[in-house]
């Protein structure tokens, strides 16, 4: 191949990764818009770590998806690594956990959420949350993470003290 | 030796540049729009991609293709920063990896490929991590790079492209690193988590060594995989031993660590004894460095032997007076029984017999002394006693690299039996860099003396002793507890300001010796004074870049090859632990001196590049 393919090549090649994260981009804004809810927070632990601050979230449905994650492994004997978790919105628009479940129906007013786990932890996609460095202090009060739901993935938009 | 300083301003301020832009863009800001967070590393990017494609000299070419790599992962991590798409970080790699293939397939170069290589064992950690033990996950990622070493050799047959020694050997030795501090942790802990992944995986490990001993030496004649090999038996044998017979040994330890320190003797001897000879600087360091660690290895084991036996023997304190005096004089014996007289080996048991003999000291003076007498200055006089006796009449290498060190923490001590605290004195401590500095510059002075002595080689290690000194003096000399004290002296703060500047300046002042010496003609030194001078200014405030920088003047100028490349790693690591450690500077002020650096360092090279050609005539050697 001769010099002027392989630059040409190489030019796609980041040409592909530009419009790629473009359109990934135009999509997340997207889904900004989206109609939110709230989860409540379980302690969160606000830690600084290099890549950027960050905090570690754990919620209340996850504590419970836990517990229920656990008798089901020892009912059915075999370990489970993926399913949905099962929610109910209530009046003020905080998921409340239901059930976990394999599949993903459509029975009214339920919302799935995708998890895995690796025998100890639950992962819901909404597991941590950025920020700009030294800002933790103005994010350790929070009290809910303000989510949309795309498909039965989690997109985390905010922490807030308060619902509104 | 300018071709050399030309080579490293280059490439580190490269690496400089990324981790400030990596800090940068890790300060997570919010007062950047989504679009212009994107930007910064795309139009870095594409600037990178232009000085590629345009430039000539195929090292400008391989710099700014790595660069325009390397911002590809920071791009993914802006993404992730800004749509907090709870993405896993499997995925953010994964990515990055698949946009390395084609600037791999189309170029070949080997940071590039090593690059791809490093982020695709994440890529594997971080997906496993999801579904299974992290030790598992950590043990199956190491194999990523098993597959390239094993694909790499036959790929260069198949294709009759060059083989690459160098990344070949770094990659394996990497590799081995790896593998075994995974596959002992999944070893130890195979039977806590009981699944038949873990039982699975574990004994794999023996049999993936032998595989590689198989395909790497029998196959495709690489010798490094043979210390490796004989290295690999032995830690594995041990891990296994440890792991399974040790539970029936668990209150025998006299026994499990006699019979482990007979495994890692027995590799230690195999290494030494049992390898055909080869004609390479590169595999007789190795084969030393590989024997240093076993030693180590071998000391610790030894020093739960000897606490093993004072607690087993029970009769207190005493049975570590007969220890230590033991150890002491077979010291004397070590070598001539294994028949390694020129290794010395001997520090081992020395160390170890020196340890008990002061707690023996310490224990038993503790009640017998009156009151205001310093124990502690009596137990450190007696150890540096002894160790200046032993190294007068049984000097050993590993002696001469720790003559200096030990006076040096001797004197720390002193300083503090004799202010009655026992404390750490950051201020003091920098007044023992400045003794370090001026004695590397005798290094320097003296150097065609040292070159004429008959026992050159061990003046050297010497101030090789002193070097390390001045190396670790930044991050651990800067941690209290480091060197077991609890307590940070806070008097006398004015000290500690004026003994920095101080270290500062004269760190300058060494570089710009060396640069003297290596230059003993006037014409255009002045500007290789002036931008060294910038460059070391501006890297002290990078800890240890500074110290780390002079020392790479020094062995450039001095020819050592092997001692210039291992300064060089450990820059790119200091730079790593600096951008990464939780020091109280914010991302953002380490982000702008990473940039300083960088951007002096650029100056420096274009400086002598484009003004400074003279320097190649005036080169002294």
């Amino acid at each position: 191949m001769n010099k002027n393919k392989k630059s040409l090549f190489l030019i796609l090649n980041f040409l592909l990764l530009f419009v790629l994260l473009s359109l990934a981009a135009f999509r997340e804004e997207g889904y900004k818009k989206r109609e939110a809810f709230y989860l409540k927070l379980a302690p969160v632990d606000p830690r600084s770590l290099m890549q950027g601050d960050y905090m570690v979230l754990d919620y209340e449905i996850v504590n419970s998806a836990r517990i229920k994650l656990q008798q089901l492994e020892e009912e059915e004997n075999r370990i489970i690594k993926k399913g949905f978790l099962v929610l109910r919105l209530d009046d003020k628009k905080v998921a409340v956990f239901e059930d976990l479940s394999e599949k993903v129906s459509n029975k009214p007013g339920l919302l799935f959420v995708a998890f895995r786990s690796n025998g100890f932890d639950i992962r819901i996609n909404a597991d941590s949350f950025l920020f700009q460095e030294g800002e933790a202090a103005r994010y350790e009060e929070a009290q809910y993470s303000k989510v949309v739901l795309i498909g039965t993935q989690l997109r985390l938009v905010d922490l807030v003290n308060s619902l509104p | 030796m300018i071709s050399k300083i030309k080579n490293f301003l280059l490439s580190f301020s490269v690496l400089f540049f990324l981790a400030s832009i990596t800090s940068f863009t890790a300060f997570n800001w919010k007062y950047f729009s989504s679009l212009e967070k994107l930007l910064l590393p795309s139009i870095l990017m594409l600037v990178a991609l232009f000085l590629f494609l345009f430039l000539k000299q195929e090292r400008y070419k391989q710099l700014s293709l790595f660069s325009a790599c390397f911002l590809i992962g920071i791009l993914f991590a802006i993404f992730g920063q800004i749509y907090q798409t709870g993405a896993d970080s499997w995925i953010l790699f994964r990515n990055w990896a698949f946009f390395l293939v084609l600037p791999i397939f189309l170029t070949a170069y080997y940071s590039i490929i090593f690059l791809f290589i490093s982020v695709s064992s994440l890529a594997i950690f971080f997906y496993l991590g999801l579904y299974y033990d992290t030790l598992e996950a950590f043990y199956i990622a190491t194999l990523f790079p098993a597959f390239v070493i094993t694909c790499y050799p036959y790929i260069t047959i198949r294709w009759k492209l060059a083989f690459h020694s160098f990344f070949y050997r770094l990659i394996v030795i990497l590799f081995y690193i790896f593998f075994h501090i995974a596959g002992a942790l999944l070893t130890f802990s195979s039977y806590r988590w009981g699944s038949i992944s873990s039982y699975l995986l574990t004994f794999s490990y023996p049999l993936i060594a032998a595989l590689l001993f198989w395909i790497g030496y029998k196959i495709y004649q690489q010798y490094i995989f043979l210390p490796f090999s004989i290295l690999s038996a032995g830690i594995i044998f041990w891990v296994f031993f440890s792991n399974h017979i040790f539970q029936g040994f668990s209150s025998d330890l006299i026994l499990y660590f006699s019979f482990s320190i007979a495994i890692f003797v027995g590799t230690f001897v195999a290494l030494k004894k049992q390898l055909p000879p080869i004609e390479s600087a590169f595999f007789h360091k190795i084969l030393n460095f590989l024997g240093v660690f076993l030693k180590i290895f071998i000391f610790l084991l030894g020093l739960g032997l000897v606490i093993s036996i004072a607690f087993l023997v029970g009769s207190g304190v005493s049975s570590f007076l007969v220890i230590g005096v033991g150890l002491l004089v077979f010291s004397c014996f070590f070598p001539q029984l294994l028949k390694l007289k020129e290794d010395k080996s001997e520090l081992i048991s020395f160390s170890l017999g020196l340890i008990a003999l002061n707690y023996f000291l310490s224990e038993t003076l503790l009640y017998q002394l009156s009151e205001g007498f310093s124990l502690t200055l009596f137990l450190v006089c007696f150890s540096i006693l002894l160790f200046d006796v032993f190294y007068y009449f049984r000097p050993s290498r590993a002696m001469d690299l720790l003559f200096v060190p030990s006076h040096y923490y001797f004197i720390m001590l002193l300083y503090s039996c004799i202010v009655d605290r026992f404390v750490y004195v950051p201020w003091f401590v920098s007044f023992l860099v400045l003794l370090a500095l001026i004695i590397q510059s005798l290094q320097l002075i003296f150097e065609k003396k040292i070159e004429k002595y008959k026992d050159k080689s061990k003046v050297q290690r010497i101030f090789y002793g002193n070097s390390l000194f001045l190396l670790l003096s930044p991050w651990f000399l800067n941690s209290s507890r480091f060197f077991l004290f609890f307590e940070v002296d806070t008097q006398f703060e004015f000290l500690q300001i004026i003994s920095k500047n101080l270290e500062t300046i004269a760190v300058i002042l060494l570089s710009l010796l060396i640069l003297f010496f290596a230059f003993p003609k006037r014409e255009k030194r002045l500007l290789l004074f002036v931008v060294f001078a910038f460059i070391q200014y501006f890297a002290s405030y990078i800890a240890g870049a500074n110290i780390c920088i002079m020392l790479l003047l020094l062995y450039f100028y001095l020819q050592k090859r092997w001692t210039t490349y291992v300064l060089k790693l450990i820059l790119g690591i200091e730079v790593f632990l600096y951008y990464y450690h939780l020091s109280g500077l914010s991302l953002l002020k380490k982000s702008y001196y990473l940039f300083l650096v960088s951007l002096v360092l650029l100056i420096a090279y274009l400086l002598i590049q484009y003004w400074g050609k003279e320097l190649q005539a005036n080169e002294q050697k």
